[in-house]
């Protein structure tokens, strides 16, 4: 069984995407993980602090900076991590022998591919449930923008939001 | 030790960087915002300055180029360090002028790591040196190495260094440098009444780097003869002139030219990876053992001159029997370096080249 990861932080720095703008911010977590956070319906948004805003044609160049924000659930294509950590549900630390499996989604102005961890028979409907989690965790990704292919995004962990994915691949074991 | 400057919002981020560095021996200064950093780092003159990039009143970016307009702060080694860590991130960050870029998942002895190689090597000694550079076979990028070495002496010591060209015809380190000389070794020689660096100091060329060049000639009737007995006090003076001297050494080993080359703190003998280099630097080895030069100046460098094919380190080892000092990476920049008439460290200092090459000078100065 997997060991539990210490939650000693309240907050994570992290990589939003919307559909035209990468945002770096640091999100209250409240000691959960963030995949647990963007799944409490009791909120529709994200408390966000330090907020760097960048446009999606030319993501390395900051052309604004915030102290605050909220940033509405819904809106958010994708998140890119910089450690797995924050991308574990709770209740998967329960559920080991999980298996690697190719991954490929697009979503508006965006594909993405990786590693996508399932256990048992790959039901593509309850993949896409969002009954329990609205974002989708793909391990080792890479994102790369439709309309700017120069554009890519690469890191341990990416979340998806469900409700934008067009189309979903699965393939076999890794 | 060295004074470091560390700019960065996060509290935590600097007591953490402040305490590693400080456990290395380095006196620190810290700072939460670019605003306040780059004055203080106007005022202070560190020996490098850690700048994170997401600040509220300065991005780190806008801190770099910023800190590039200041004489004193231009050529400071700076590193990024960021939260984002994409390589778009890092393009961004060199361009603004960054010497490098590290991600905050990084670890402190990393870092710390990263920071030696950057910061100016202390130099050993301080008697100055004269370093040749020497090949016995044409082809293996000794020239090169030599225009780029002295450049990163003099970039990174900030101190006027000393090149001179011993090729007896048409040497290339002025074309490599964009200079146009008047005078080379052989005409100095012919008109010089004595060798004084009073004398001397005319028939050297200033280049933007802090270089300044004793060029070769490029007409017949200045062809520099090697057992010229006025060469050996030539380099002699020259050497007393400058702290740092590099001497790109024509492809020969004659018994006339041991007493200038006994003059040398040491001699890089440079290898490119492939068999006829191998055999002549093998031979050159018995050549100047037969000089008298002591092995212990010896110093050998592989010049990655050929993208692919290239013999294994393992194997060069083997056939000379002596462990390698450094190795130059294969740098497609280089012949466009060339070509510009610019060296390699001016045209692109970050490129993987120009940093192991400005890694051997560090090497050389605490050797």
């Amino acid at each position: 069984m997997e060991q539990l990861r210490p939650l000693s932080n309240s907050r994570a720095t992290v990589d939003f995407f919307t559909g035209s703008y990468r945002l770096s911010a640091t999100v209250q977590t409240y000691k959960r993980r963030l995949v647990d956070v963007l799944s409490d319906r009791m909120t529709d948004y994200l408390d966000l602090t330090d907020v760097y805003v960048s446009r999606i044609n030319k993501p390395g160049e900051i052309t604004g900076t915030y102290q605050k924000g909220s940033l509405i659930k819904s809106e958010i294509d994708f998140i890119l991590l910089s450690s797995e950590a924050e991308s574990i549900p709770k209740e998967r630390f329960y559920t080991p022998n999980r298996k690697n499996r190719t991954f490929f989604t697009t979503i508006p102005f965006f594909e993405i591919h990786g590693q996508f961890q399932w256990l048992g028979d790959v039901e593509i409907k309850k993949i896409l449930a969002t009954d329990t989690h609205q974002f989708l965790t793909v391990l080792n990704g890479t994102a790369i923008n439709s309309m700017f292919p120069e554009v890519t995004f690469q890191g341990p962990a990416f979340l998806v939001n469900k409700s934008k994915i067009e189309i979903l691949c699965i393939g076999d074991d890794t | 030790m060295a004074n470091i400057l560390i700019i960065d919002d996060d509290k935590s981020i600097l007591r953490l960087l402040e305490f590693t560095l400080q456990r290395a021996g380095h006196a620190v200064l810290t700072y939460g915002d670019g605003v306040q950093g780059l004055a203080e780092a106007e005022a202070k003159n560190p020996d490098l300055i850690v700048v994170d990039v997401m600040m509220p009143k300065m991005t780190g970016y806008e801190f770099c180029r910023q800190a590039r307009t200041k004489p004193n702060l231009k050529d400071i080694p700076i590193i990024m360090f960021s939260a984002r860590f994409q390589p778009v991130d890092r393009q961004t960050a060199l361009a603004s002028g960054a010497t490098d870029y590290l991600s905050k998942t990084t670890s402190p002895n990393d870092l710390l790591a990263r920071i030696s190689e950057l910061l100016p090597a202390q130099a050993a000694t301080t008697e100055n040196s004269a370093i040749g550079l020497f090949s016995l076979r044409g082809g293996a990028g000794t020239t090169s190495l030599a225009v780029n070495l002295a450049a990163a002496f003099a970039l990174t010591q900030k101190k006027p260094t000393a090149l001179i060209d011993m090729a007896k015809l048409g040497g290339h380190t002025a074309l490599m440098l964009g200079l146009r000389p008047t005078s080379s070794v052989s005409q100095a020689l012919s008109t010089l009444r004595e060798i004084t660096p009073e004398a001397i100091k005319p028939h050297l060329v200033q280049h933007s780097s802090g270089v300044q060049l004793l060029g070769s000639a490029l007409g017949y009737d200045h062809e520099l003869h090697l057992t010229d007995k006025r060469l050996e006090p030539l380099v002699a003076t020259i050497k007393s002139m400058y702290p740092y001297t590099i001497l790109d050494v024509p492809h020969t080993l004659e018994a006339g030219f041991a007493p200038t080359m006994q003059l040398f703190s040491k001699i890089l003998l440079v290898i490119s990876p492939d068999m006829p280099s191998l055999q002549s630097t093998a031979i050159a080895l018995q050549g100047l053992a037969r000089l008298g030069i002591p092995e212990k100046k010896i110093e050998l460098i592989v010049n990655n001159t050929l993208p692919a094919n290239a013999l294994p380190l393992e194997t060069i080892q083997k056939v000379v029997k002596r462990p390698i000092m450094a190795t130059i990476p294969f740098e497609p920049e280089m012949t466009k370096a060339i070509n510009s008439n610019k060296p390699l460290l001016l045209l692109n200092p970050n490129s993987p080249g120009a940093v192991a090459i400005t890694k051997l000078a560090n090497q050389l100065l605490t050797t």
